[in-house]
């Protein structure tokens, strides 16, 4: 069954289509991600599914609620944390909890057993009390998130939630999520320019200047579009043999590369070759290399 | 339940950030420091009884209490452009509660936090007149002074509410509330001696809300003191009230008590029907 059903979606600010004609769906339960770079239409997409933003044209059915006819019922099972942090620097993270479990009118029993449930899966009450403006960046993300799921939202969107955070905390986060993940049945929609971040996700939409240019698992992603590459340190006589035996490669640095299929492909050579091989390394093809092949830009430099 | 939530939010964030606070009742500071200063010499031989002393801070403490009722709601609503600069307010937009509910916790809770400020300030400046004058305002006068400071409150409240909602930076907000911190001893005849001023000036200000709400203030504030100084003289009472901008006119027609309280109303029904008209603008 699918939780979002997005067809033909469009939105433009003035001039500028930030989103053109976009249809996807995502199963319920699944950690899907839209990978892009700044100005893909990631954050436009993701407000207007969170009810922010008004869309141009398009149907959004979310949790059986459609779109801009039923948006409270849609709100009731939406978690969303934001690209930057909403929590009342002045409040401490308890009372930013409970401001948000009044709007949802939660009972005190009810936030209290789910400020435990959350605290077991966050961690957060070590530092619950203190005024949120005192706490590192990683802890307001964490605090950020045990708010998004204060009312056990099934769907949980989050928006380039690692950006503007420290190695450690991006790490730390980033384990929180894959945790939510195993241990919720909730559906998290990821918005993200990190291409390992897209790794763990079962699905993956790839968005560039508003269009989705391909979705799949991360997996068919790279089999589809980009291939794995054997690294060769040659012998003498390597170049030579390729060169008769048809074998298309291209030289590095001193090293030999050659696109392979799969590892066992280059299993394969490097055993038909081994006399002429000093030593060698099989590279995967990395989501970056996916997103280079499909858009004619490396990820990286337009993040 | 949700709106109450807002408005405490809003109250606590408010009252937590002190810098805030003191900002909102820096005209109020400026002022008294200013009365005491410079401009109590303007009242000559008044502060020489007790009866003068008595009528001089009535004078004081109702332009303090106008102006902070003008300058508190525009301090906080400050809150209100930070949560929409910071995106702050998309985290309650993303809540099942309605974009109207939200918008309107903020104008609800500038009216709170201006009447209990305002009140706070009618308290201080009673002390200060019974430790010079050993006197308290009449019971009557206190209660229309809270009902004052309620309706000014909810005035300037609607007003600023209005004028905010154009606001997108904590910056223009800063120098709107600068720029009203600054007038507002002008516009409420506290550094001017309205009687004084040429017949457009007068007239012009006469039709603002500023010097009408002060007027109020004045008449209900410096009612015993006025009779204590003027008893039976009543052309004195006459030319000193309207020199001291404590009674007004516009034109040749003078703003009675009913009728500043009607045009109170009718001032708060135009800013709340224009908010009002604004929230569209709030829609996603």
């Amino acid at each position: 069954m699918h939780i979002i059903d997005v067809k033909n979606l469009s939105k433009s600010y003035g001039d500028v289509e930030a989103v053109k004609n976009i249809s996807f769906s995502v199963k319920e339960n699944v950690f899907f991600a839209l990978l892009g770079p700044n100005g893909a239409g990631k954050s436009t997409t993701i407000e207007i599914l969170s009810t922010l933003l008004s869309k141009d044209q398009g149907t959004v059915k979310i949790n059986g609620h459609e779109l801009d006819h039923d948006d409270d019922a849609i709100r009731k099972n939406l978690g969303v944390v934001f690209q930057y942090n909403t929590l009342d620097k002045e409040l401490t993270v308890m009372e930013n909890l409970a401001l948000r479990a009044a709007l949802y009118k939660m009972d005190k029993k009810t936030f209290k057993a789910r400020i435990d449930a959350l605290d077991k899966l966050i961690q957060f009450k070590s530092y619950a009390d203190q005024r949120t403006k005192n706490l590192s960046g990683g802890q307001r993300r964490k605090a950020d998130i045990a708010k998004a799921l204060l009312h056990s939202p099934r769907i949980l969107m989050l928006d380039e939630p690692t950006t503007g955070l420290d190695p450690k905390s991006r790490k730390g986060l980033w384990e929180l999520i894959l945790k939510l993940k195993e241990e919720t049945s909730m559906t998290i929609l990821l918005t993200t320019h990190y291409m390992e971040e897209v790794l763990d996700a079962d699905h993956v939409i790839i968005l560039h200047e508003g269009v989705i240019r391909a979705e799949d698992s991360a997996e068919q992603l790279r089999i589809q579009y980009a291939k794995d590459t054997l690294k060769v340190v040659p012998k003498a006589p390597l170049l030579k043999k390729l060169k008769s035996d048809k074998v298309p490669f291209r030289t590095v640095n001193q090293t030999v590369h050659i696109d392979i299929k799969d590892p066992f492909e280059g299993i394969k050579l490097v055993e038909s070759y081994r006399q002429d091989i000093e030593t060698f390394e099989i590279v995967k093809a990395s989501m970056d290399d996916v997103f280079l092949n499909i858009t004619g830009e490396r990820l990286e430099e337009k993040a | 339940m949700m709106i109450q939530a807002l408005i405490k939010r809003h109250l606590k964030i408010f009252l937590r950030d002190r810098w805030a606070v003191f900002f909102s009742f820096l005209s109020v500071i400026i002022i008294l420091v200013l009365f005491t200063v410079f401009f109590r010499n303007a009242f000559g031989d008044l502060t020489e009884t007790t009866e003068g002393t008595y009528l001089i801070n009535g004078w004081i403490f109702s332009g303090v209490l106008m102006v902070a009722t003008v300058t508190v709601p525009l301090g906080f609503l400050g809150i209100m452009v930070t949560d929409r600069e910071t995106n702050a307010i998309n985290d309650f937009y993303v809540a099942p509660i309605g974009r109207s509910t939200i918008v309107i916790s903020y104008l609800i809770a500038a009216i709170i936090i201006g009447s209990v400020l305002g009140f706070i300030n009618l308290i201080v400046g009673q002390l200060y007149i019974f430790l010079m004058v050993q006197t308290f305002l009449p019971l009557m006068t206190n209660i229309l002074l809270i009902l004052l400071i309620i309706l000014s409150t909810t005035l300037f409240s609607s007003l600023f509410f209005y004028v905010v909602t154009f606001i997108k930076t904590s910056n223009s907000h800063g120098t709107l509330s600068t720029l009203v911190g600054t007038l507002i001893g002008f516009l409420a005849g506290l550094y001017v001696v309205v009687g004084n001023l040429p017949n457009i000036t007068r007239y012009i200000m006469g039709l603002l809300p500023t010097l009408q709400l002060a007027s109020l203030f004045r008449l209900v504030y410096m009612d015993e003191a006025m009779d204590l100084i003027f008893q039976d003289n009543v052309d004195i009472r006459e030319t000193q009230t309207f020199l001291l901008g404590i009674r007004i006119e516009v034109g040749s027609f003078e703003l009675t008590e009913p009728f500043l309280v009607l045009f109170s109303l009718l001032w708060i029904g135009l800013f709340v029907t224009l908010s009002i008209m604004r929230l569209k603008a709030f829609k996603k």
